[in-house]
């Protein structure tokens, strides 16, 4: 069931992860419920879709979409990274729904995962967002922006806290900045509790459980140079002040007090001693 | 019409060890001047009476892989198929092998796989580092990623063969003048080893390559520490040559290892930076 973050802008929808030791991404040991996440960002009749949740999600993917948009309607899609926990859902919405445009990096089109015929017909509708690349290969500031309708465009770039090939998207018209991979730790205990994180919302967090999920998967994290990460994280939240933060996986962050209070544990996390 | 299957060199597939058959489709990158290619490679381990797939390419080449399979097995069963790490190009025909060899186990850290692909659940069999499978003459043994990038990732060994299998580490390029992030070569030297190519790796190319594939090693000053243990492994296993899944096949891994360890080591980026 989806949920509404900004009325008739943005919504949240995606399934629920049990953690029962089989997901990788996630501390060892860790238990209870993980939002998986896709958006929907929305102006007039057009409407942009940042990832596509996990396979084992996909009728909740698909029977949402099908509310927000009415079965076989039209939307562009964009990937914050070419991995499965984003991409997974991509055929049966191109089976279901009209994917009008899908934007990605990477040098591998997402349909050629499809049977040829799918793929003939929907091929010359991917958008490569990095065909750019600095000299550095860096995060590129601002390097792309997607048009979700005219007057409001969705801004892309690489960050430079990142595992793969993976980009960030900031909404400014809703101020939501989308993490992919980072900020991922906002845990459920129960599979109806809340998935976002905001005032109303009793915050446990702690800058344990904040690096817990970041090494987990940025394993390379406690024995890293991360002043540079840190910088760039800081001034990236300076520059941009979001009120939402929105990843693929976890809770989603809403409210700046909760939004400087989840970035501070991020930051300590990203100084390995102090944690 | 676009070509939209991935092509295979003439000289591939090629029996690169005792059991082991290198099989190959390349992906040509149409730049101005010229094609080049870029491997994703699948390795074929047969026994006397079982086999294993080591990585399954890209669903675009299904079928090249099915057709080379079926050519190569000689109407038996695929017993085995070993996926490295869940990326597409290691990955993305699993539900493809499973409905051509439907009894076909899928071992190795499977975890997040049930997620990517409910449909093959009862196909997951998890492995861990020193387990092995017998083929009949022949072994496959689970080793421990010593390079990788997801943190689900495993490398395999082929004991009778001699064969190390390291999914994305030992990826590198060797011209030069081919100015691309991924590991790529010129058409004719899809099916040549490391010891047969007529252009030595460059130092500079494996730097480029190790700082964009392997994005943490900018981050991470431990180049010799990380290598060291690559050599022991290699020591400790009787490796006689290495087998990635982007590059030629190396067969003589004992000159390679040094342009890949300094490569390694001129990706790191803030050597003077606070920690």
């Amino acid at each position: 069931m989806f949920t509404t973050l900004y009325e008739d802008k943005l919504v949240v929808l995606g399934g629920i992860i049990p953690l029962d030791g089989r997901v990788s991404w996630v501390p060892e040991g860790a238990t209870g419920f993980q939002p998986s996440n896709a958006y929907l960002l929305t102006e007039g009749s057009s409407r942009l879709l940042v990832d596509s949740g996990l396979a084992v999600h996909s009728q909740e993917i698909l029977e949402d979409l099908a509310q927000l948009i009415g079965e076989g309607g039209g939307v562009s899609m964009f990937f914050t990274r070419s991995e499965m926990d984003c991409v997974s859902n991509l055929e049966p919405i191109a089976g279901r729904f009209d994917i009008e445009r899908l934007f990605t990096g990477g040098v591998i089109n997402p349909f050629d995962a499809f049977d040829d015929l799918s793929r003939l017909a929907l091929r010359g509708r991917r958008h490569q967002i990095d065909a750019q690349r600095t000299e550095e290969g860096d995060s590129v500031a601002r390097a792309a922006e997607i048009e979700i309708a005219p007057g409001r465009v969705l801004e892309v770039e690489s960050p430079l806290l990142r595992l793969l090939p993976t980009f960030w998207g900031w909404d400014q018209e809703t101020g939501t900045l989308f993490t992919s991979d980072t900020f991922t730790h906002g845990m459920m205990e129960r599979p109806d509790g809340a998935r976002i994180i905001d005032s109303t919302v009793e915050d446990a967090t702690t800058v344990e459980q904040v690096a817990g999920h970041l090494y987990a998967k940025y394993e390379w994290i406690p024995r890293s140079t991360c002043g540079p990460l840190r910088e760039w994280l800081q001034e990236k939240f300076d520059a941009l002040d979001p009120e939402i933060i929105a990843p693929s996986r976890g809770c989603v962050l809403k409210g700046r007090d909760v939004v400087r209070r989840h970035l501070g544990f991020m930051l300590d996390a990203l100084t390995p001693q102090l944690v | 019409m676009e070509e939209l299957v991935e092509t295979m060199s003439s000289d591939l597939p090629r029996t690169v060890a005792k059991g082991v058959t290198w099989m190959s489709s390349c992906l040509p990158f149409h730049l101005e001047d010229r094609v080049i290619h870029g491997h994703n490679s699948t390795y074929l381990v047969q026994g006397d009476h079982s086999s294993i797939l080591v990585d399954t390419g890209n669903p675009s080449s299904w079928p090249i892989i099915s057709r080379t399979l079926d050519g190569l097995l000689d109407g038996k069963e695929l017993t085995y198929v070993f996926p490295t790490h869940p990326e597409l190009p290691h990955t993305g025909n699993l539900p493809r092998l499973v409905e051509k060899y439907p009894q076909i186990q899928v071992i190795g850290d499977v975890r997040d796989y049930h997620l990517f692909y409910p449909q093959i659940e009862p196909n997951l069999h998890a492995k861990v580092p020193g387990d092995k499978v017998d083929l009949g003459g022949q072994e496959f043994m689970v080793v421990e990623a010593l390079i990788r990038d997801l943190p689900n990732t495993q490398w395999g060994f082929a004991p009778q063969a001699g064969v190390l299998f390291t999914a994305d580490g030992f990826c590198y390029m060797h011209r030069p003048e081919l100015d691309d992030e991924d590991p790529v070569h010129l058409p004719g030297e899809c099916g040549l080893t490391t010891g047969e190519l007529q252009v030595p790796i460059a130092v500079e190319n494996a730097a480029f390559f190790t700082g964009s594939a392997l994005y943490w090693a900018r981050f991470a000053n431990d180049a010799d520490a990380v290598y060291d243990r690559v050599l022991h492994l290699i020591d400790d296993l009787g490796v006689q040559s290495v087998a990635p899944t982007h590059g030629n096949f190396i067969s003589n891994i004992r000159e390679v290892e040094p342009i890949i360890r300094a490569g390694h080591k001129r990706a790191y980026r803030y050597e003077t930076a606070q920690p």
